[in-house]
C-alpha cells in the first residue's frame, strides 16, 4: 500500500474544511416576507444644446413611474405629470408607450420591464440653464409625489475646433475635451457612441461589436477635462459580454483611422448625481439616495447637454478641422 | 480579619464600636460614616495628626460624596508601615511577574500578596508592625522563602535574588497572572482591566489558530459584530476607538485576511491585557479601550515554538546574545525572540492566489543597574493577486496588498526609593493598495502613519505616593487615493502633530481608600489647519473594604481622539481607511464615568468577581455624507455624536482542575447623525442604534485539565441578542440613463426601513478544544483540536429580500458553521 503523502493528506483535510465552512454558510431560514407598495419615479429634463453655439436649443422630459415587487399591476397610469419652472412656464408630460422611455423592455432573464411612460419635448424656450423646477405627479388613487431640481448651467467647450458640431481627430490618438464650468453641476455624465470600429481594426486579433457605447465620468463643477477615449470605458468592464480587449486597444492605442464616434457631455444636478451613485451597502439591492418625496420615491434630474462627433482621419484639405492637438 | 487589639493602635475603636451598632436613620448612619472615615484618616498618621489633619479635610468634600455610598465595616484599623522590595535574578535583572506574599508568622492564612512590576519593584503601602514571611514565586526560579520583621513606623525595604531553576511548573503561571491581578487590583482605584495570559489565550478555542485579539472577545464589555471579523467594539464605541499596542507601540488595523484574525502571532506573546474605562491621564489617543499586547523575549535560553495550523506555519526562535556581545553593549542579560509565518492557501490550491506574511522580533536587555532596553518589531503583508488569472475566469485582474509596520524601542531606568523613567521612540503605519492591472491610472490606497516620541516619569515620594507624569509627541499623517481612469472619486491627506502633556497623582490614602487625580493635556496642531486643544481631567476612586479583599470604586475622565477610521463598520469584511482630526473630520471627544464593585473571595481568593457600570457620551464620531459634493474635498464626512451606558458582570475562578469564567454585559448605546441618506435638502438629524448594539451579551470560558489521556480542555459559550440592521421594504427596478433611455440593471433597487430599526435573533455558538501536551526530551509537541460552532448554529451574518420572486422571501446568511480544525504546536527546549 502506498502511504499518503503529508501533502496530500494536508490538501484533504484543507478540502473537506473548505467545504464544510461553505455548505455551512449555506442560504438558510427562507421564509415570506411582505413588501410595501411604493411608487417610484424617475423623472429627467435634459436642456439640449447645440455644440457650436449656433443651433437652437431643445428641452425633452421624460418620467417612468413603476411601482415596488409584489404588486399585481406594477404600471402607474393615467397619472398627471407635469413640471412647472420658476418663471411659470408648465410642461405637461403625456403618456406613451413603455419602450420610448426604456431600452430593451423585455431583457434580463426574460422578464419584462413594467411601468408607465411620460414624455414631453418642447423649444428651449421652456427651461432655461440654471432654472429652478418643480415636479408633482398626481396618481389616480390619490397619491402625490413631488420634487424639485436646478437646472445646471449652461457650458462651451474650450479650445475645440468643429464646424457644425463636427471634427476630426489624428489617427491612433486621443484627445482631451475641455469645457467651461457649469454652475451648480455636480457631475459631468460624458458618453461616446463609436462606430466604424470593425473595419477600422480589421486584421487584429479582437473581438470588434459593430458599434460600442462607453461611459465617462467628470465628478464636480471644476472637474472639467476628460480625455477621449483613454478615460471611457472604465463603467462598463464589469458588464457581460463587453468586449474588453478591444478597450485596452482604443485606451492604449487611441480612435483608429477610419473609425468615428459621438461624443456627448451632460451637465447633471445634485439629484441625479446622487441617485446614480447610490448610499450605503445593503445585500438585498442599491441604494439610492432619493430627490422625489410625499407618496413614493424616486429622481428628478436635470442637465445640460452638448454633442460633437468626431472621426479619426488623416488631414486633407476641405476635409474637417483638427479637433486641437492630440494627447500625448 | 483584623482584631481589636490592632485596632487599638489607632485612636478609632470608638468609631469602629459605634459603627457596629445598627443604627436607625439612613443620614445619621451616612454622616457617621463619613466621620468614621474622617477619624481613621487622621490616626492614620504617624504621630503628626495635626499637621496631617489639614490634608484629610483638604480631601473631605471629594471623599464624603463617596461615604455617601459606601459602608465602613466593623473592625476597622489602621497599619502604619509599609515593605517595599526589588526582585532580582542571579543573572542579574530584576524579575517582572514574581508572585510576592506576606503573611503573619502568627497567622499565615492573613496573606497578603501582590506581584513585582516590571522593573522588579513590589511594595505592600499598609501593613501591621510584626513578623512576616516573605514568599516569592516565579516560573523559572527557585522559590523563595525568608522571615522578616516590621517594625513599628520603619518603612522596610528589601532586595531579593532568585536563583534560576531549569523545571517550570505550570502552575506558577497561574500564580504570576494571580499576583498581577492581586496588584492591579491593590494599586490601581479606576482602570478596568481584563488579563489573558499565554494559558488563557491558549485555552479559549480559536478560530483556526490562537488569537491574541479573537480571544478578546470573551472578556466583559466586548462586542463583535461578526464571526469573520477580528475586530471588536468596548463598551459602545466603534472598533477605531481601541487603541491596539503591540510592547507600547501602537498597530492600527492589525488584521489579516480582510479582518478575519489578527496579526499577532501567538508564540511571541507573553499577554494581552484588555483595559476598558477609567484610564489614567497617561492614556491618549483613543477614547473607548486599550488593548496591550506585550512580546516575550524569552528566558534566554536557546529554544524554538513552532505551529501547523490549517492556514499557516509559523516558528519562533528564542536565545540570548553571547555574554560578550552584551558585555560589549554594557548589558548584564540579553534576550531575544523572533519569529515568522506565512499561510500557504496560495500553494495548496492555484485558483486563491492568497498569501499572508510577518514576522515579529523582540530583544529586550538589560544593565547591571537595572536598567532595561526593548525593542520590538512586526512587519506582515497580505497579498490578492489575480494579475496573472487566466482571462476569463475573473473579470479584472488585479493585485491588492496590504499589511503594518511597526518598530519601537524604550530605555527604562528605575529611580531610587521606586519609579521609574521610560524613554520611547516608535514608528507605525499601516498600507493598503488596489490596483488593476490593465488600468495603469487606477489607485485605490490607504495609508496611515505614526511616529511617537514619550518619556514619562514615574516617582514614589513616599510608599503611599505615586506620582507620574510625561510628555508625548506624535507626528500623524495619512494619504487616501480612489481614483479611476483620471476621475477622482474620493481622496485626501493629511500631517499634524499631537502633542500631550499629563500628570498623575496615585495616593493610598489609607488602608480603605485610594485616590487616583490627573490632568492630561492634549494639543493637536494639524498642517492644513487650525490647532486644538483639549484639557481631559481624570479622577478614580477606590473604596476597600473586608480586609482588602473587595472594592467599590468610581472612575472618570475626558478622553480625546484625533485619528479615525472611515471603514462602514455595517460591512462584515472591510479595511480602514484613516483620517486625521482637521478640514475633514472633528475631533472626537469622549466623557466617561463608571462605577463598580470588586472582590476575591473563596479559602484561597481563588474566585473573583466585578460589577461595573458604566456611562460614556461621543462628540465628533464620523460618518459618510452620503450626498457630498463631488466638487468639495472636505465634505466626504459628517461629524455626529453618540452614547452608550450599560453594565458588565464578571466572575472568574483561577485556580484548581477547572478554571475559568463567565461575563455578562448589558449594552444600550445609539448615534445621532445627520440623515444623508433621507435626500432631503436640508438634512435632517436621525438617532439610531449602531451595527453593534448589542444589548446583552453572555460568554462563558471553562479551561479543565481532563483526568483522561493528559489532555487540557477549554470551552466557550456565547450567546448574545440581536444586532439591529435596516430592513428594505420593498425592491424596485433600478435603470441607469444610456443615451438618453433608462436601461434596466440587473440589481434591483430598495426602499430602506428606518436606519438599524429591525434586529437579527439571538445568536449563540459553542467551541470546543483539546490539547494534549507531550513532554519530549527534546521538548514539548502540543496536537491541538478545535471544534468551532459545535452544533453548528445557523447564526445569521446578515439577511437579504428577494422581493422579485413570488412569494417575496427573506433569506438568512449564516455565519461560521460548524468547523473542526486541527494543529500540532512543537516546543524545541
Amino acid at each position: 500500500m502506498t502511504p499518503v503523502p503529508p501533502s496530500v493528506a494536508v490538501r484533504v483535510t484543507v478540502f473537506v474544511t473548505a467545504v464544510l465552512a461553505v455548505s455551512g454558510c449555506e442560504l438558510t431560514e427562507v421564509s415570506t416576507a411582505r413588501a410595501e407598495d411604493v411608487i417610484v419615479a424617475e423623472s429627467q429634463v435634459t436642456v439640449f444644446l447645440s455644440a457650436d453655439e449656433t443651433s437652437s436649443a431643445w428641452v425633452t422630459a421624460s418620467t417612468l413611474l413603476h411601482r415596488t415587487y409584489g404588486e399585481n399591476v406594477r404600471a402607474v397610469g393615467g397619472s398627471l405629470v407635469q413640471v412647472s419652472g420658476a418663471s411659470g412656464r408648465t410642461l405637461r408630460l403625456v403618456e406613451a408607450p413603455l419602450e420610448h422611455c426604456l431600452h430593451q423592455v423585455d431583457s434580463l432573464g426574460g422578464f419584462p420591464a413594467e411601468g408607465s411612460c411620460y414624455l414631453a419635448s418642447a423649444s428651449g424656450a421652456s427651461f432655461a440653464p440654471g432654472e429652478k423646477l418643480s415636479l408633482e405627479i398626481n396618481v389616480p388613487d390619490g397619491r402625490v409625489l413631488t420634487a424639485v431640481s436646478r437646472i445646471p448651467g449652461t457650458f462651451s467647450f474650450r479650445d475645440l475646433n468643429q464646424v457644425g458640431g463636427r471634427c476630426r481627430l489624428e489617427p491612433n490618438t486621443n484627445f482631451r475635451f475641455r469645457w467651461t464650468p457649469a454652475e451648480d453641476a455636480w457631475t459631468y455624465f460624458a458618453e461616446a457612441n463609436l462606430g466604424g470600429l470593425r473595419e477600422a481594426l480589421a486584421g487584429r486579433d479582437i473581438d470588434v461589436p459593430d458599434s460600442l457605447y462607453l461611459v465617462g465620468l467628470s465628478l464636480g463643477r471644476e472637474d472639467t477635462e476628460i480625455v477621449f477615449p483613454r478615460d471611457f470605458g472604465l463603467f462598463n468592464f464589469l458588464e457581460e459580454d463587453f468586449p474588453r480587449d478591444l478597450l485596452f486597444t482604443l485606451q492604449d492605442e487611441g480612435l483608429p483611422e477610419g473609425a468615428g464616434a459621438v461624443v456627448s457631455l451632460a451637465a447633471a444636478d445634485r439629484n441625479r448625481t446622487n441617485w446614480e451613485r447610490g448610499g450605503n451597502f445593503n445585500p438585498s439591492g442599491e441604494v439610492r439616495i432619493p430627490s422625489v418625496f410625499g407618496d413614493g420615491t424616486g429622481v428628478f434630474g436635470t442637465a445640460v447637454q452638448r454633442r460633437i462627433s468626431v472621426t479619426a482621419g488623416p488631414g486633407e484639405e476641405g476635409e474637417l478641422p483638427l479637433c486641437g492637438t492630440a494627447e500625448s | 480579619m483584623h482584631t481589636i487589639e490592632e485596632a487599638r493602635s489607632g485612636i478609632i475603636l470608638p468609631v469602629a464600636e459605634l459603627l457596629r451598632v445598627p443604627r436607625p436613620g439612613g443620614f445619621h448612619f451616612v454622616w457617621q460614616s463619613a466621620r468614621a472615615f474622617l477619624y481613621r484618616t487622621v490616626g492614620e498618621q504617624r504621630g503628626s495628626r495635626g499637621r496631617l489633619r489639614g490634608r484629610s479635610l483638604y480631601l473631605a468634600p471629594v471623599l464624603l460624596a463617596v461615604g455617601v455610598l459606601t459602608i465602613v465595616p466593623p473592625g476597622a484599623v489602621a497599619q502604619d508601615n509599609s515593605f517595599r522590595g526589588r526582585v532580582w535574578s542571579d543573572d542579574g535583572i530584576p524579575v517582572e511577574g514574581a508572585a510576592v506574599r506576606l503573611f503573619p508568622v502568627s497567622d499565615t492564612a492573613q496573606v497578603n500578596i501582590t506581584g513585582t512590576d516590571r522593573l522588579g519593584f513590589f511594595t505592600f503601602p499598609s501593613i501591621a508592625t510584626g513578623a512576616y514571611i516573605l514568599s516569592i514565586a516565579r516560573i523559572g526560579y527557585v522559590p523563595y522563602r525568608e522571615q522578616i520583621r516590621v517594625p513599628v513606623g520603619a518603612r522596610t525595604a528589601t532586595e531579593v535574588t532568585l536563583l534560576s531553576q531549569a523545571v517550570e511548573l505550570e502552575g506558577f503561571l497561574v500564580e504570576a497572572q494571580r499576583s498581577r491581578a492581586r496588584a492591579r487590583f491593590e494599586e490601581s482605584a479606576g482602570m478596568t482591566v481584563q488579563e489573558l495570559d499565554r494559558k488563557a489565550l491558549r485555552a479559549v478555542p480559536g478560530l483556526i489558530e490562537v488569537d491574541p485579539i479573537r480571544a478578546v472577545e470573551v472578556l466583559p464589555g466586548v462586542t463583535t459584530v461578526s464571526d469573520f471579523s477580528a475586530a471588536f467594539n468596548v463598551r459602545g464605541g466603534s472598533a477605531d476607538q481601541n487603541l491596539i499596542l503591540l510592547d507600547d507601540v501602537p498597530v492600527f488595523s492589525p488584521f489579516h485576511l480582510g479582518g478575519f484574525f489578527s496579526v499577532f502571532n501567538a508564540d511571541m506573546v507573553e499577554r494581552a491585557e484588555l483595559r476598558s474605562g477609567g484610564f489614567p491621564a497617561e492614556y491618549g489617543g483613543r477614547v473607548s479601550s486599550v488593548l496591550v499586547v506585550e512580546s516575550d523575549a524569552g528566558d534566554g535560553k536557546i529554544g524554538a515554538d513552532a505551529g501547523v495550523s490549517l492556514l499557516a506555519s509559523r516558528l519562533a526562535v528564542k536565545g540570548s546574545l553571547p555574554g560578550r556581545v552584551a558585555e560589549g553593549l554594557g548589558l548584564a542579560s540579553a534576550r531575544w525572540r523572533v519569529s515568522g509565518r506565512r499561510s500557504y492557501v496560495d500553494v495548496i490550491a492555484d485558483a486563491v492566489p492568497y498569501n499572508l506574511t510577518d514576522f515579529q522580533a523582540v530583544f529586550e536587555g538589560w544593565t547591571r543597574g537595572g536598567n532595561r532596553l526593548k525593542v520590538s518589531a512586526y512587519t506582515g503583508r497580505d497579498v490578492v493577486d489575480f494579475t496573472d488569472a487566466e482571462g476569463g475566469s475573473i473579470p479584472l485582474q488585479f493585485r491588492w496588498d496590504w499589511g503594518n509596520d511597526a518598530v519601537g524601542g524604550s530605555w527604562t531606568s528605575p529611580m531610587t526609593g521606586g519609579g521609574a523613567l521610560d524613554l520611547q521612540a516608535s514608528f507605525s503605519r499601516f498600507h493598503s493598495d488596489f490596483g488593476f492591472a490593465n488600468f495603469a491610472e487606477t489607485d485605490f490606497s490607504t495609508k496611515i502613519e505614526q511616529a511617537t516620541f514619550r518619556a514619562d516619569l514615574e516617582r514614589r515620594p513616599t510608599p503611599r505616593v505615586r506620582w507620574t507624569s510625561g510628555l508625548v509627541a506624535n507626528r500623524l499623517g495619512y494619504d487616501n487615493r480612489f481614483q479611476v481612469g483620471g476621475t477622482v472619486f474620493g481622496e485626501g491627506d493629511g500631517r499634524g502633530w499631537e502633542t500631550a502633556a499629563y500628570t498623575q497623582l496615585h495616593w493610598d490614602a489609607s488602608v480603605r481608600w485610594l485616590v487616583e487625580g490627573g490632568l492630561r493635556l492634549d494639543h493637536w496642531r494639524p498642517a492644513a489647519a487650525g490647532s486644538q486643544t483639549t484639557v481631559s481631567p481624570r479622577f478614580a476612586i477606590k473604596r476597600f473594604v473586608r480586609d482588602r479583599r473587595s472594592a467599590l470604586r468610581l472612575a472618570g475622565g475626558r478622553y480625546s481622539q484625533f485619528v479615525q477610521s472611515r471603514r462602514d463598520e455595517e460591512l462584515p469584511f472591510g479595511l480602514d481607511v484613516w483620517v486625521l482630526a482637521g478640514p475633514r473630520a472633528p475631533r472626537l471627544l469622549s466623557d466617561q464615568v463608571q462605577v463598580g464593585a470588586e472582590s476575591f473571595f473563596g479559602a484561597e481568593e481563588e474566585w473573583f468577581a466585578s460589577a461595573e457600570g458604566y456611562f460614556r457620551t461621543f462628540d465628533g464620531v464620523i460618518g459618510e455624507n452620503a450626498v457630498e459634493e463631488p466638487g468639495d474635498p472636505l465634505d466626504d464626512l459628517v461629524a455626529g455624536t453618540g452614547q452608550a451606558y450599560g453594565v458588565d458582570l464578571f466572575l472568574k475562578r483561577d485556580l484548581g482542575t477547572t478554571t475559568g469564567w463567565i461575563s455578562a454585559s448589558f449594552l444600550k448605546t445609539d448615534r445621532t447623525f445627520p440623515d444623508t441618506r433621507s435626500g432631503l435638502d436640508p438634512v435632517p438629524l436621525a438617532t439610531y442604534p449602531p451595527v453593534f448594539d448589542r444589548r446583552f451579551e453572555v460568554d462563558l470560558v471553562v479551561q479543565r485539565q481532563m483526568g483522561w489521556w493528559g489532555l487540557d480542555g477549554g470551552l466557550r459559550f456565547n450567546f448574545g441578542t440581536g444586532l439591529p440592521y435596516t430592513r428594505p421594504l420593498g425592491a424596485f427596478d433600478f435603470y441607469r440613463r444610456r443615451n438618453g433611455v433608462l436601461q434596466r440593471e440587473a440589481e434591483p433597487a430598495v426602499v430602506l426601513g428606518p436606519r438599524n430599526g429591525a434586529r437579527y435573533p439571538s445568536r449563540h455558538r459553542l467551541d470546543i478544544s483539546f490539547r494534549k501536551p507531550m513532554e519530549k526530551k527534546w521538548g514539548r509537541l502540543t496536537p491541538y483540536a478545535s471544534i468551532i460552532n459545535v452544533y453548528n448554529k445557523k447564526n445569521v451574518l446578515f439577511y437579504f429580500f428577494e422581493y422579485d420572486r413570488t412569494p417575496p422571501v427573506r433569506t438568512g446568511v449564516s455565519m461560521i458553521p460548524f468547523l473542526p480544525t486541527v494543529g500540532v504546536e512543537i516546543s524545541f527546549q
